[in-house]
């Protein structure tokens, strides 16, 4: 139990020391507070207009995934498909790939629009092309929320409505039924959406270049941001202090009304857990849609592999394997690819290794917190929650400002980047460990202590093999995570020799200069990435417990 | 008058081999038999969520075939009763009415169920005669010619289905209603209706 206690006040230091430090540092450096930094932000050249974008892009990106989304969600929840698993799995990839790889497939993609149709480089087509990218990216999230609920209501619901007068039409039973039946499932992913495409980083930096949300400015600022020279002003002081208020107050809020519904969801007692779909063909006109939908997913993956081996020459595509001898010998970036996969895996092993321990601790002690019915387990799952409110960059700023800049040596130190990567995964441990825990019969533990085992014994024996399953997802999620982390890395790390593999990408696309080779190595390199992000995706699948919904 | 005609129907083996059954205007029928001899199949059938393979369901005269389930004027109370969760006891009963009905409806069958006081309950805090009770007054505010139960008392305690069997008869006897009552109790058959049709596999037979 100590230990137990330990571990929670130790997890709250790590959350909330870097950022209030942060915080306090920008505040001394900026000399103002966060209201009057607020004030003329929207006024600077570095800011102009990022409010507006950031939010036009998260609304924007929110509706669109929901119209692609909810059809979807539905044709999988109402219908059973041949190779069902396997449709679910593909349409719920996205979520687990590393921004970075969906900014350079949507680039690919881009680039053989042009080739097709000619222009590429209007702005309205960037930006079109990063909502759409966004709906890519989370339409996992519709599905994984809405789909579940779909498909284990009881049919007797659609046939009691459609033999009473408010329900004898499609339009009405839509309307009065289902629509308010998934209606907090729904606002409740919408919510989940708006703030991954709010705090969208590589997205927005590499589909839309010349345009700016508040994590790109944050993003700008960082090298400078808390640094007490004065020739460089306090601009990247109160720049980084106001965009960051702004995105924390504006996650906060969307997160607690996603929280909200969600809890107000599970109180309707829908789930029947029995499997109510009814059996349709690919020959039919769903079967058309799902196909579409299937292009839709598979395009800018195939575009970012086939694009690693081809260059650009004079508006012509070559096929060649330029790029992938480039990648792997390091001659466009600071390190290659085996260099940089080094690192990769590195962090993700320890990241795991780190990650898992902690999340399980912290699911047992809110799960332990809920059954005693104190409210310190809503203020602990909050805490847990803390960093995904932060945002990729903001983690990678309170690492930066509150750590380094304090204490500049740590700069240099190979396992900084950890922490970032830590405070970003450990609350998908607990969101995955958390469920299973709570479906756990208290009384295996319970006949295992009657029986004379301690509490390490019932551990090992009993509570670990049975929750071995969802301690497989989460360890493969949290793999994924680290993997594919761009943002704080980005912000950490770029400088640094321990570059992994999205950093070097990114180095690699934001090099200044035009060198036709450029995009075919970052693909070479994404490539690698995709296949080891695939790998994990369907080994957790394999063990994802069936019919659960609204959760990672 | 509900008169079903040589039905025949089959998913992967035969559920029910030309099946006749007539039921007249204020009759209470109850259709008795083990799982699986497609009791509640035909149900579906007649009020028109199952197609049938051969055979005709004729309705006061019109032939049923083509006109769909929300236009036979035949009501169902399911086995798991398909309250809907997210909607009150008023609200679930408020689905059964159209735009131009009056909401004084509502009191009034909530009344005639004995449910007086309920409607703003929620679903999942009814017993399991509660909810039963809901059902049937969801069915019977859409003012239905017939109304169909598929074993809505299977899982309520003895007493409390004895009760409840007594309850459903009378007020089906009072709004004057044709209702098919399918089981596989005999004595709850016995309680409520007017006659017993047993259906055992592919064979029946009237009694």
């Amino acid at each position: 139990m100590k230990i137990k206690i330990l571990i929670v006040v130790i997890w709250s230091m790590l959350v909330l020391v870097p950022p209030l430090i942060s915080w306090q540092q920008l505040e001394i450096v900026a000399e103002q507070t966060i209201l009057e930094t607020l004030r003329n932000f929207d006024s600077r050249f570095q800011t102009q207009g990022s409010i507006s974008f950031t939010f036009f892009v998260a609304i924007s990106s929110t509706i669109l995934t929901m119209i692609i989304g909810i059809p979807l969600a539905w044709n999988l929840g109402r219908y059973k498909w041949r190779y069902h698993i396997i449709l679910r799995s593909i349409f719920t990839v996205p979520f687990v790939m590393p921004s970075i790889l969906v900014a350079m497939g949507f680039l690919s993609l881009l680039d053989w629009f042009e080739v097709i149709f000619g222009d590429n480089n209007s702005q309205d087509l960037r930006i079109y092309s990063l909502l759409l990218a966004h709906a890519w990216f989370n339409l996992a999230l519709v599905v994984r929320f809405c789909e579940p609920i779909l498909s284990t209501i009881e049919e007797s619901y659609e046939d009691a409505a459609r033999l009473l007068p408010s329900g004898n039409t499609k339009l009405k039973r839509f309307g009065r039924l289902w629509g308010p039946l998934l209606l907090p499932n729904i606002i409740a992913s919408a919510s989940l959406v708006f703030v991954f495409s709010f705090t969208s980083f590589a997205l927005v930096k590499f589909l839309v270049p010349a345009k700016r949300n508040l994590e790109v400015v944050m993003s700008n600022q960082a090298e400078w941001a808390g640094v007490e020279i004065p020739a460089l002003g306090r601009a990247p002081s109160e720049i980084v202090l106001a965009s960051s208020s702004i995105q924390l107050l504006t996650i906060i809020l969307a997160l607690a009304i996603s929280s909200k519904l969600q809890s107000r969801s599970q109180g309707h007692h829908l789930s029947s857990l029995k499997d109510s779909r009814k059996e349709v063909s690919f020959f039919s006109i769903r079967g058309l849609y799902i196909l579409m939908m299937l292009i839709f997913i598979i395009s800018p993956l195939f575009a970012l592999i086939s694009s690693s081996f081809l260059v650009r020459e004079n508006g012509v595509m070559i096929w060649s394997t330029q790029g992938w001898v480039a990648a792997f010998g390091g001659t466009h970036s600071p390190t290659n690819v085996y260099q940089s996969l080094y690192s990769s895996l590195s962090y993700a092993f320890l990241t795991v290794l780190i990650s898992l321990p902690i999340g399980f601790v912290l699911s047992d002690s809110i799960n332990e917190l809920e059954k005693e019915d104190s409210k310190f387990s809503t203020i602990l799952d909050i805490l847990v929650m803390f960093p995904l409110a932060l945002s990729a960059v903001m983690v990678g700023l309170g690492v930066l400002v509150g750590i380094i800049r304090t204490e500049p040596e740590l700069a240099r130190v190979w396992w900084i980047p950890i922490y970032g990567h830590l405070m970003l995964a450990t609350p998908f441990v607990v969101r995955v460990l958390l469920p299973a825990m709570r479906n756990l019969n208290p009384e295996f533990e319970q006949s295992a202590a009657l029986l004379g085992a301690g509490y390490l014994k019932r551990l090992m024996t009993i509570k670990i093999p049975i929750l071995a399953p969802s301690i497989i997802v989460a360890s493969s999620l949290v793999f994924a995570i680290s993997l594919g982390e761009f943002g704080a890395s980005w912000v950490v790390l770029r400088f640094t020799e321990y570059t992994t593999i999205p950093v070097m990408i990114g180095n690699i696309l934001s090099r200044p200069g035009y060198d036709p080779l450029l995009r075919s190595v970052a693909n070479a390199a994404g490539t690698v990435l995709l296949l080891m992000t695939l790998i994990l995706f369907i080994g957790v699948e394999r063990f994802r417990p069936v019919g659960r919904g609204g959760e990672f | 008058m509900l008169i079903c005609k040589q039905i025949n129907k089959s998913y992967s083996k035969t559920i029910l081999s030309n099946f006749n059954l007539e039921v007249r205007q204020g009759e209470i029928v109850a259709l008795l038999g083990p799982s699986g001899s497609g009791k509640s199949t035909l149900l579906k059938i007649i009020c028109g969520l199952e197609t049938l393979d051969s055979g005709y369901v004729y309705f006061n005269g019109k032939n049923l075939e083509n006109i769909p389930p929300e236009k036979r004027e035949i009501g169902m109370v399911f086995q798991k009763l398909a309250l809907f969760p997210h909607l009150d006891v008023r609200g679930n009963l408020k689905f059964g009415l159209d735009k131009k009905s009056d909401i004084k409806e509502i009191d009034e069958i909530l009344d005639l169920v004995g449910l007086s006081d309920y409607g703003k309950r929620k679903i999942h805090t009814l017993s399991g005669g509660e909810a039963q009770r809901v059902a049937l007054a969801r069915s019977l505010i859409a003012k239905p010619k017939m109304i169909l139960l598929d074993e809505p008392l299977s899982s309520l305690d003895a007493n409390i289905k004895e009760d409840l069997a007594i309850e459903v008869r009378s007020l089906l006897k009072k709004l004057n209603i044709s209702a098919i009552y399918v089981t596989h109790d005999p004595k709850t058959a016995n309680q409520l209706s007017d006659r017993i049709v047993y259906i055992n596999a592919q064979i029946l037979s009237d009694e």
